[in-house]
């Protein structure tokens, strides 16, 4: 493999590539600040698991109650006998989740750090300062000669990739591997 | 798996024999605080997640776990198919493990032993094994008759099954 410095070589854009990476944005992006307008993102993270838990059991709630008959091949559970042998009411159960969500969010509250989000971050920054690393790992893999021809010609797409969907990727499934394990420490 | 824990805190959790979707999240508070709220914040933090990411990471794992506890087996449903620990699993963990640590008083025995029966054959029908059973009784969970190797006293015939269900049982393996 050829020796040439690439670490240190400035990762150079020519302008389409630059104004691609600055305008081009995934679907999911949105350039506010705020998601919401009325609710700060850190609130709406603490809200999203509640919500979400209640939208969904009330979905299957209203499933269990629907009587519909086609639901009957897909419904798991047992017989009257069996249920009944729930040790708490349903009243008991909603009372104890709600409990739990209060101070779920209460800890959420100091926890969470109000952030900078959307057009307010430099994006366009941060994508080039992934740029070195990026050169690292392409002549790495593929030589010098192949990782140089690709930069040069696809660069800029790989820039965006790897900053908007590969990263986010990497930390949600790191993020969910973290909480997985931590979430069973002693039930497995 | 530590008995001790489980009998103070997780059994709580296991009070749902029959888990229903609000009840993915009832636990005892302090095992809600550590293991769901705690470590939700942590896994957040360690992944560098912005607010944003968080709301995703948040959301997605607590649909998954209702969707786990929901007692359905929708074939529209991507988060059943994700992982192992779904909704056909969690319905036979659930006993399993509430069985296996039930207190030991002779009424709650003998209808455990009798419903362990059931849930072997469960079990054995979920890893691909035909049960003895016909699929119809276990399904509409007619007690009467199909009994195997005679009713005898709880304690030893269920930790034959027990035993059994070892074997083959990953839920039960899970919970042991």
């Amino acid at each position: 493999m050829a020796t040439t410095n690439m670490t240190s070589a400035a990762f150079t854009l020519n302008p389409s590539q630059l104004h691609y990476l600055s305008t081009a944005r995934p679907f999911y992006y949105s350039p506010r600040s705020e998601l919401i307008s009325w609710a700060p993102d850190h609130y709406v993270a603490l809200a999203a698991p509640v919500v979400t838990y209640w939208v969904a059991s009330l979905f299957f709630h209203f499933l269990d109650i629907s009587e519909w008959r086609w639901l009957d091949r897909y419904r798991i559970h047992e017989s009257a006998e069996v249920k009944s042998r729930n040790l708490v009411t349903r009243w008991q159960v909603v009372r104890a989740v709600l409990l739990q969500q209060v101070v779920q969010s209460i800890l959420g509250y100091f926890w969470m750090e109000e952030a900078v989000a959307g057009a307010g971050v430099d994006h366009l920054g941060n994508m080039l300062r992934l740029g070195p690393a990026l050169t690292r790992v392409m002549t790495l893999t593929l030589g010098s000669k192949t990782g140089g021809r690709l930069l040069d010609k696809d660069g800029a797409l790989l820039l965006y990739t790897l900053y908007w969907w590969g990263i986010p990727a990497g930390r949600f499934m790191f993020g969910t591997c973290v909480f997985s394990r931590s979430n069973c420490l002693y039930k497995l | 798996m530590n008995t001790w824990l489980y009998k103070q805190f997780h059994s709580v959790h296991h009070r749902l024999y029959v888990p229903y979707a609000f009840g993915a999240l009832y636990n005892h508070p302090l095992e809600g605080f550590l293991l769901d709220t705690l470590s939700g914040a942590i896994a957040e933090a360690a992944a560098g997640m912005s607010t944003r990411e968080a709301v995703v990471l948040f959301s997605i794992s607590t649909l998954k776990t209702v969707d786990d506890h929901c007692g359905y087996r929708l074939p529209f449903d991507p988060l059943q198919f994700l992982t192992s620990n779904n909704a056909d699993y969690h319905d036979i963990h659930h006993q399993v493990c509430a069985y296996y640590f039930a207190r030991s008083s002779g009424d709650d025995r003998c209808l455990a032993h009798r419903h362990q029966i059931k849930l072997r054959t469960a079990l054995l029908r979920a890893l691909g094994r035909p049960p003895r059973d016909t699929h119809d009784a276990q399904r509409h969970g007619t007690s009467q008759g199909k009994t195997e190797e005679g009713a005898v006293t709880a304690p030893s015939l269920v930790h034959e099954q027990i035993d059994e269900c070892e074997l083959f049982g990953y839920a039960y393996l899970q919970c042991l």
